[in-house]
């Protein structure tokens, strides 16, 4: 055989060929289109159409310098939409580009190659946008539909493989589990990444270190989950899900942010008070932020606790986490002191604020007593909880405390501890999550924290101790028992998950997301930490590493075995008349006359009894009773024909014999 | 056979090197393809993909994607399992060689000489997209259904007469996925003759009794062999007149060889300054064209004569001198 060589492109692709290339692109490429911006989509899918038109019309392909310049402008386009060229979504949208173009200009049978390989990577990108249940079911298609066209470019447009193409990758994918099971299992997960992770700036919805105004409300309306809780035991009362993450002590115009802490100084742990155990499932939220219940007293791996209490990730969380965690269900806690940002107040807005602080201030010179006086104000002066919040110029605080009274927790948090710092008590927003929905469909019972359950309340110090308060409670306080749904006037853009009502549709969806939370528990969440885990479980978490290796070689050859013997050995149907025949043939070949490939059983035998002429009666009586078994169609002489035929074949010498007596004659 | 390695270093490697690569023609007419005669590669097209399988193993790696995992793994099985259908596409293929009978195939210089090669499927499984390769020439998309037989026509090229050695051939297939290469040598002792190409318009051959007429009695390379009694129909420049003037009877005369020929298909009839495969190029046209129109001819080559005689066999026998002349076979 001549070798190709390494620069012959193959064979041409024919039109057909062409079409089944671009469905596998196209089904590579449909999952993303959610996560890209549309125009991306657009143009991909119109470069695929593009393509089998020009097919159709049997027109020559497009020059090469407008695929040259069509990758420059795409190039250009992404940079422009993003801000950035290097990072994983750029890169995600241009790949999604570059493939839909290749088709364009695909001329040869390797190009189909490398348009395939593009396509099934394509396939595992969409995963960097969710892992969920749904992810993996719309990547299916696509790993069909890629298998089917391996096979189809294999062969001519006319051949009969076309009919069946998408069985057999079935098919072949099927006989593909085992082993990928098994890979999946033992291939040894790693912990970090392999190289760094350029966060991405396109940032999710979800909590940060800094809270411009009415960034919370915009967090609330998405219904994305922010976590999954386990809870061993029961759960904590509503009142007491304060689900504590950024704490912002440091005020800067209107804007709060957290106070620049390292991870030195780690506090006491709070060891007393009513203990909560159980296991979060953060989805990545590109910030530095575990949540935990107010007030943590372990850390999970990787992470710190600040001197205000907040759990910090030594990175940022860019995939899902999985972590166990306890907390001390406590509204007090006392172990660190206020610092300097938490006193800190800008001396030049807000006059109005200030003033009534320092009013009310004279009246009740008791810390604990002003405190309940500025919280029982916000009820007197019948403030409104509302997503409605106006646009507020540069004394926000004075607007929403004098002129709108309307607001949501952000602006009831932050005023609050605008006023208590006016008045010389040092005080801090806390931000995090509130609430949190049970989940017990299907016999489980988790906690689902959606976006949604955004939350922002106050600690203040007082009597030596930071106490929270949570002004909301004040003016909604079925915010703090029944979420948001139940807190907002009727008629507010309530997200659909905080809404109170029940429907099919909400319970369909609590039923999925029962899916998914198992589909993260074992499928997603499988990482390092589970499959060491599973080890120790199977006896061999201290095993050696060589042991390790035999075990992992171990079952991938048996795996491989297992398809092996599948595909292979296949019983062949035995027709007990051929079998009877060939056995006849197989001895007349022994003796040195072998059936000729064309020679009919007649022909045979009779050439057969021209050197036995002893056995010329026997070899014709079993060609004929073969003949009649086979092509006969008297069917009351079949019982005769097959006795016929094992009375021949049993009175015909064994093929040694045979050998003799032609050797003799 | 280990001990071979030692004993009989250069019969170890002869015999290795035939066992891996069958460079001599030793296979029996039916060989059965199995495991120790099938070899499987990845196609280019294989090894990009596996190069792919490695991006997307790290990429799920870095970024923690075990759903990027599970799919990567998923295409390793499938490649896996494709292995095995490429495998299983040859495994127990049999092939059987001249099917056609002893004859060995023939054609001239030029055109293609047609073996046939059956192919034999015992499997309960269809073969498909098969691929037969000689050095001359090969058959693709072979398709064999199950428990069936396909006799695959393989024309290979000829560019020399002679006797031609069909060689190894390699059966091979990519089915299904195009991602790994199944094959297997199998050399069978098969050979093709191949006649000297005709030449294209040659002069007209020179029938024997122009001949005569020409150069008069006797002249040219036959030599008088004899005479026989007249006989009704025997051409009258071949009637020995100077006996019959002599009043001896009517004797007809005959020539070594041609007793009987209508055409004379010589080498000392070609121009001398003609050369060697010019000469074979006209004399085949001639022996062609003579058995076309049903003419009895002689054949005359150095060293070699072919009695009168007329029909397929004649011509085959003629043709066959005409390649082989001078080729120590």
């Amino acid at each position: 055989m001549k070798r190709k060589s390494t620069s012959d492109p193959g064979p041409p692709l024919p039109g057909p060929h062409l079409v089944w290339l671009a469905a596998a692109i196209g089904c590579a490429q449909l999952p993303l289109l959610t996560h890209l911006p549309a125009w991306v989509g657009i143009t991909g899918f119109s470069l695929l159409a593009l393509r089998i038109m020009l097919e159709h019309r049997r027109s020559p392909s497009l020059p090469a310098w407008t695929l040259l310049l069509a990758c420059i402008a795409a190039g250009i386009a992404v940079r422009l939409q993003y801000g950035y060229l290097i990072g994983r979504e750029p890169c995600v949208a241009l790949l999604f580009l570059l493939v839909s173009m290749k088709l364009v200009e695909a001329k040869s049978s390797r190009d189909g190659t490398s348009l395939l390989c593009l396509s099934a990577f394509l396939t595992v990108t969409q995963f960097f946008y969710g892992q969920s249940v749904v992810s993996a079911l719309a990547a299916m298609p696509a790993v069909l539909t890629i298998t089917a066209a391996f096979i189809v470019i294999q062969h001519p447009a006319e051949s009969p493989i076309w009919r069946d193409a998408f069985p057999r990758a079935a098919r072949m994918l099927l006989q593909g589990i085992p082993l990928a099971f098994v890979f999946f299992l033992l291939f040894p997960r790693i912990s970090g990444p392999l190289w760094g992770v350029p966060t991405d700036n396109s940032g999710r919805t979800g909590l940060s270190d800094t809270m411009e105004p009415g960034w919370i409300r915009e967090v609330s309306l998405s219904d994305d989950v922010a976590f999954r809780v386990d809870f061993e035991g029961d759960p904590p009362p509503y009142g007491f899900r304060y689900w504590r993450g950024p704490v912002l002590s440091q005020l800067d115009g209107n804007v709060w942010r957290s106070a620049p802490v390292g991870p030195r100084n780690q506090p006491p742990l709070p060891a007393q008070g009513r203990h909560v155990a159980y296991t979060v499932i953060l989805e990545p939220n590109n910030q530095r932020y575990f949540l935990a219940l107010d007030l943590p007293s372990t850390t999970p791996d990787d992470a710190y606790v600040t001197p205000a209490f907040e759990l910090k990730s030594r990175t940022a969380i860019t995939r899902q986490v999985r972590y166990r965690q306890e907390s001390v269900l406590m509204a007090r806690h006392g172990a660190v002191g206020p610092g300097f940002f938490d006193k800190r107040l800008p001396q030049t807005r807000n006059p109005r604020t200030r003033a009534w602080s320092r009013e009310l201030r004279e009246r009740y010179p008791d810390d604990q007593a002003f405190t309940q006086a500025v919280m029982q104000n916000f009820a007197r002066e019948k403030f409104v909880y509302s997503l409605q919040g106006t646009v507020l110029g540069d004394d926000t605080v004075d607007e929403f405390l004098f002129d709108t009274k309307t607001g949501f927790c952000e602006h009831f948090a932050s005023a609050f501890v605008y006023v208590l710092r006016a008045a010389g008590i040092p005080a801090r927003v806390v931000t995090g999550y509130l609430g949190g929905e049970m989940n017990t469909v299907g016999g489980l019972s988790y906690m689902i924290v959606r976006q949604s359950d955004a939350h922002a309340w106050a600690e203040a110090w007082i009597g030596g101790g930071w106490q929270r308060f949570d002004p909301t409670s004040m003016v909604a306080p079925a915010r703090l028992e029944r979420g948001l749904g139940a807190a907002l006037r009727e008629g507010e853009g309530v997200p659909f998950f905080a809404r109170l009502e029940a429907s099919w549709w909400r319970d369909l969806r609590l039923n999925l997301d029962a899916v998914n939370y198992g589909w993260q528990r074992w499928v997603v969440g499988y990482n390092n930490e589970r499959q060491r885990a599973l080890w120790s479980d199977a006896g061999l978490g201290d095993a050696s590493v060589w042991k390790l290796i035999l075990v992992l070689t171990g079952s991938v050859v048996a795996a491989a075995g297992l398809i092996a013997l599948l595909v292979l050995y296949r019983r062949v149907r035995v027709d007990p008349v051929l079998a009877a025949w060939n056995k006849l043939g197989a001895r007349l070949a022994r003796a040195g006359l072998p059936r000729r490939p064309n020679e009919g059983p007649l022909a045979y035998c009779t050439r057969a009894a021209q050197r036995w002429p002893r056995h010329a009666a026997t070899l014709d009586a079993a060609a004929h009773a073969y003949c009649v078994l086979r092509y006969g169609r008297v069917m009351r002489s079949e019982d005769d024909a097959w006795s016929a035929l094992r009375r021949a074949l049993s009175s015909l010498p064994r093929s040694r014999r045979l050998r003799r007596e032609a050797a003799h004659s | 056979m280990i001990g071979q390695v030692f004993s009989d270093p250069s019969g170890w490697y002869k015999s290795t090197r035939q066992r891996f690569w069958r460079m001599a023609p030793t296979d029996p007419k039916s060989v059965r393809l199995t495991h120790n005669r099938i070899y499987i590669l990845p196609t280019s097209r294989g090894w990009a993909f596996a190069f792919t399988l490695v991006l997307m193993l790290l990429t799920s790696m870095n970024y923690g994607l075990s759903l990027g995992y599970a799919m990567t793994f998923l295409l390793g099985g499938l490649m896996h399992a494709g292995m095995l259908h490429t495998y299983r596409n040859l495994s127990r293929l049999v092939v059987d060689a001249a099917i056609s009978g002893e004859n060995e195939p023939a054609a001239f210089c030029g055109e293609h000489l047609v073996f046939q090669v059956s192919l034999r499927n015992l499997a309960t499984w269809g073969r498909h997209g098969v691929k037969l390769a000689a050095a001359g020439g090969f058959v693709e998309n072979i398709d064999i259904p199950a428990e069936g037989t396909k006799v695959v026509e393989l024309r290979v090229a000829t560019k020399r007469r002679g006797r031609l050695a069909l060689g190894r051939l390699t059966l091979d297939t990519t089915y299904p996925l195009g991602l790994w290469r199944a094959w297997a040598y199998v050399h069978f002792p098969l050979h093709g003759l191949v006649y000297p190409q005709p030449e294209t318009n040659p002069p007209q051959p020179p029938a024997i009794g122009a001949g005569e007429g020409a150069n008069g009695e006797g002249s040219g390379d036959d030599e008088l062999s004899g005479l026989r009694t007249y006989q009704p129909g025997d051409p009258l420049p071949r009637v020995a007149w100077k006996t019959a003037a002599r009043g001896l009877g009517l004797f007809t005369k005959e020539f070594e060889g041609s007793a009987g020929a209508d055409l004379r298909v010589s080498w000392w009839d070609l121009p001398p300054a003609m050369q060697v495969e010019e000469r074979l190029s006209r004399m085949t046209a001639w022996v062609v064209l003579a058995a076309q129109r049903g003419q009895q001819f002689v054949l005359y080559l150095p060293g070699a004569t072919l009695a009168a005689g007329r029909g397929e066999a004649q011509r085959g026998k003629a043709l066959a001198m005409l390649a082989l002349h001078d080729l120590g076979e």
